[in-house]
Order: C-alpha cells, then structure tokens, then sequence
C-alpha cells in the first residue's frame, strides 16, 4: 500500500505506487499514526537529491519528524512551490540564491526566500494553491500550466500532461493566448533564467533535451 | 558591501545563570525554526524528569541537590523565566567572551555570528530567550535515542541555509560536533591550543580550552572578516599564536594551531 506523500503539481499529496525522482519536504505532516493531518508545516518547502551520502530515512514518517515527499521530478517540485536543499543540493542552493538576488534585491536568506514563495505559492485567505497568467510563449520549459483542470508542463513546442507515472498526450504549445500558470511567478524566472539542477528538471518520459540524468 | 558575519558554532555551557523576567518559552520565539523538534525534546524530558532518582541523576550526569535543581529546572522548563542565551550561559566560554564588555557594534556582530548547538534547543542563537534548563547533547533521551543524532538531519538542514555564503568556524567540542554536517564543498575551520607538557613536547590544551576560545570569538567578532592570514598576525591575550606550518585537514575542516609562546 503506497504511503500518501507523491506531490503532485497543484501541491496535493496522492497515495500511488509510481516512483519519483525528486525527494523533498515540507515538516512534519503526519500524526504518530503516519496520516496526513496537514498540507504543510511551515515555510521551508524543499527538493532533495534521492540519494545522499547514503543517508536513509526507515521507517519512513517517523513521529514528529518532517513528512518524506517524492515529486516526479524537478518540475513538479518547483509547481508545488519547492526549491532546492541547501544541503543535499548545494551546488544548485548557491545557484539558486545568486539567481533569486538578482531577482529579488535585498536580503536573500532561506528565512526571506521561503517567506517570499509562501506568498507566491498560497492564498492566505483561501489557503488554496495561487495561480497566475503569463503568456504563453513567454513561458520557459519546465513551467507548469493548467488546461482542463489538469496539470501539464511546457517541454520546447509541447504541453505535456502530467500523471504520477509521467508525462502523457504531448499537445502543441499555443503561440499566443494566457496560460493559467501553476509554478510560481519567482520560480517560474529562476527557469526562464536557464536553471539546470542536479536532479531530473523534466522527467524522461516527456522526451526532448530539457531533462537531465541523475548524477 | 560589508563582509558577511562569520558563523560561529559554539556548544552551550553547563553554567547556567538561574532566574529571567523574560515570558514562558513558547513556539516561534527563536530565530531558528526548530520548534517541532524542540517540542518532542521537551516532551521526552519531561517524561524522563518522571522517572527514578537514580535514572535522573545518569541522564543529568548529577547527585544530590544538583540532581534536585537540575529536576526542578527541567521539570518547569515550560513555565518558567526567560533571558537571552547570550546571557543564560555563563560557563568559562562565554565568561571570555564576555559580551557585556563588548560595544553596541561588537555585540551586534556577535549576535549575527554565533549559533549554539544545544541538546535541548537544536539552534540557539544569542539573543533567543531560554529557561534555566540541564540537558546535555550527548545523552539518550528515551525513545529519541541519543540527541546528536537525533538532531542530526534537522540541524544539517538549517545549518546549511545559514551558513550559505559565510566562513563557518566550528568551535564545538565533538560531542556537539556530531550533530551536524556540512554540506559538500562548505568549508569549516576549527582550532586547537597546544602547550609544552612536562616531556616538552606539544600537547592539547585541556583545562584552558574554553577560556582560550573565548578570546578567539572575541577577536572574530571584532574582525569578522578574518581568516588565517589576519590570525597570523594576532596576538592570542593569553600567550598563543598561530602556527600556519601546523594546519591539518580532514574531511573539509582545517585544523589551526596555536602554540604556546611563554
């Protein structure tokens, strides 16, 4: 029986027995019984290497500690409202900080990062998932878009709907018109400024050159 | 652009100043986010400050009215008075670095500098308020396990957001140093003192090591740009200086040495 921590594009947590590639966090989200109680526990919402220097997490969603996450990739991280560990994913935290200061003057901690995507990612009111439109051809490839209530992800000409198991009916980008954007705005800039992370931007069944192996 | 701050990693002290007229400890009250953590500690002290005299005194490590304090203090640790860390520890370190001395500007900077690695707390930083309290971080504490290993992901985790861009000095004793890693390519510069012995041979500073780190904050906050180059030039207050031909590394921390020069 798969756990409830797959994340989908919209920031949902879905139980399915298909794999990620993107590990992350967003605090403990589970009760000592492991049920998902809440959708996050504070501001820090991370991305995470698979795999680092052999660490495990056994049994997974331990009492009190953060809820283990798994995205389908990179993408779907960054739709979700997650950026990358500073730890694990060093070398891409530095990256990303340098891109988010040039972005966004001022200071530039992970406490003032993580406020600023908060912002962006939920309606404090609602509390529901915040959208945004851009157009269509201005979106870079890894932004997350809605179309019929699903999820899908721009890869070069293509819209490619997002499934837990991967990337599905490729569709023909529109060359005009307002997409409804999922990926929030400051993390939508970070991949229009060329961001190439450690771990898979696109998984590998949405073809194309804009995913990247695992190293 | 001012240099950023160093970050200094100090352990707590054991000598602790008792009272406060700063309110209960409540969640959101530290700068660093660790109060989940920091609640389940608390909850598995409280169960443990439940249990036998005898139980009690092997997880404090004290007997007798020590013993008692140190169960009164943890056993109100969540109702009682706060005062800042910087002024709750007052143990021989923090005794040398002597922050009341310092001026509005060093204080300043130390306040941006030091972060405390505590059993209890996780991340303290100088100016967070805390109880009187007795925990230290290399003990098991019922089901968490031992403590610096229990904190061990969750500190890695923060640690790495705060040092982003910053020399890390690690002055931790081991005990604390094993509750955190850094992440690749961050490096960490710790120190040692070594005297002559009676052989006249080099040794470690034991008694003194506090005392002597002490001074080195003090001079890091008052040069916080400083790294080896600029220690080179320093005279330590307590007769030391620092040997360059001595550095080791090992696992991306480089050991500096200062020698005894009386």
């Amino acid at each position: 029986m798969p756990l409830r921590n797959r994340v989908t594009p919209f920031g949902e947590l879905i139980a399915d027995p298909a794999r990620g590639l993107v590990y992350g966090n967003r605090g403990c989200l589970h009760d000592d019984a492991g049920r998902i109680r809440r959708r996050f526990d504070g501001r820090r919402w991370i991305a995470c290497r698979l795999r680092f220097r052999g660490w495990h997490r056994s049994p997974m969603m331990q009492p009190g500690r953060f809820t283990e996450l798994f995205f389908l990739d990179e993408a779907t991280a960054l739709a979700a409202g997650h950026r990358p560990c500073a730890l694990c994913r060093r070398q891409d935290y530095v990256r990303f900080v340098e891109m988010w200061r040039d972005l966004h003057p001022g200071p530039s901690g992970a406490d003032e990062i993580d406020a600023r995507l908060h912002a962006e990612r939920i309606d404090p009111t609602t509390r529901a998932q915040r959208h945004h439109e851009e157009r269509f051809e201005s979106l870079p490839d890894g932004a997350m878009v809605i179309d019929d209530g699903a999820a899908f992800v721009v890869a070069d000409d293509s819209l490619q709907r997002w499934t837990p198991a991967g990337y599905e009916g490729a569709r023909s980008r529109p060359r005009t018109g307002l997409a409804t954007v999922i990926t929030p705005p400051s993390l939508v800039e970070i991949l229009r400024h060329g961001w190439h992370p450690v771990v898979p931007l696109l998984h590998p069944s949405a073809g194309g050159t804009a995913h990247v192996p695992l190293r | 652009m001012p240099p950023a701050m160093p970050l200094i990693l100090l352990p707590p002290s054991e000598g602790k100043a008792s009272g406060g007229h700063g309110p209960p400890w409540a969640p959101g009250s530290m700068a660093i986010d660790l109060d989940n953590g920091r609640e389940r500690v608390l909850r598995a002290l409280a169960t443990a400050m439940r249990r036998p005299e005898a139980e009690r005194g092997r997880l404090l490590g004290v007997k007798g009215e020590a013993l008692a304090g140190a169960t009164t203090a943890n056993r109100d640790v969540r109702e009682a008075p706060t005062m800042p860390a910087i002024e709750r520890y007052t143990g021989v370190l923090y005794d040398a670095i002597d922050p009341r001395a310092m001026s509005a500007t060093h204080r300043r900077r130390l306040d941006a500098s030091v972060v405390i690695v505590s059993g209890l707390w996780g991340l303290v930083t100088p100016r967070d308020p805390i109880p009187h309290y007795k925990l230290k971080m290399g003990v098991r504490l019922g089901r968490l396990g031992r403590l610096s290993t229990w904190w061990r992901t969750d500190l890695s985790l923060r640690l790495a957001e705060v040092s982003s861009g910053r020399a890390t000095w690690n002055l931790l004793p081991n005990e604390h140093a094993v509750a955190w890693r850094a992440p690749d390519g961050v490096h960490q510069w710790s120190v040692r003192f070594l005297e002559p012995g009676r052989d006249g041979s080099l040794t470690a500073v034991s008694h003194r090591n506090k005392l002597l780190k002490g001074a080195l904050v003090r001079f890091l906050v008052e040069n916080p740009a400083a790294g080896p180059d600029e220690l080179a030039g320093w005279e330590h207050p307590m007769g030391f200086r620092y040997d360059p031909s001595r550095d080791a590394e090992h696992e991306g921390i480089t050991m500096l040495t200062f020698v005894s020069t009386d």
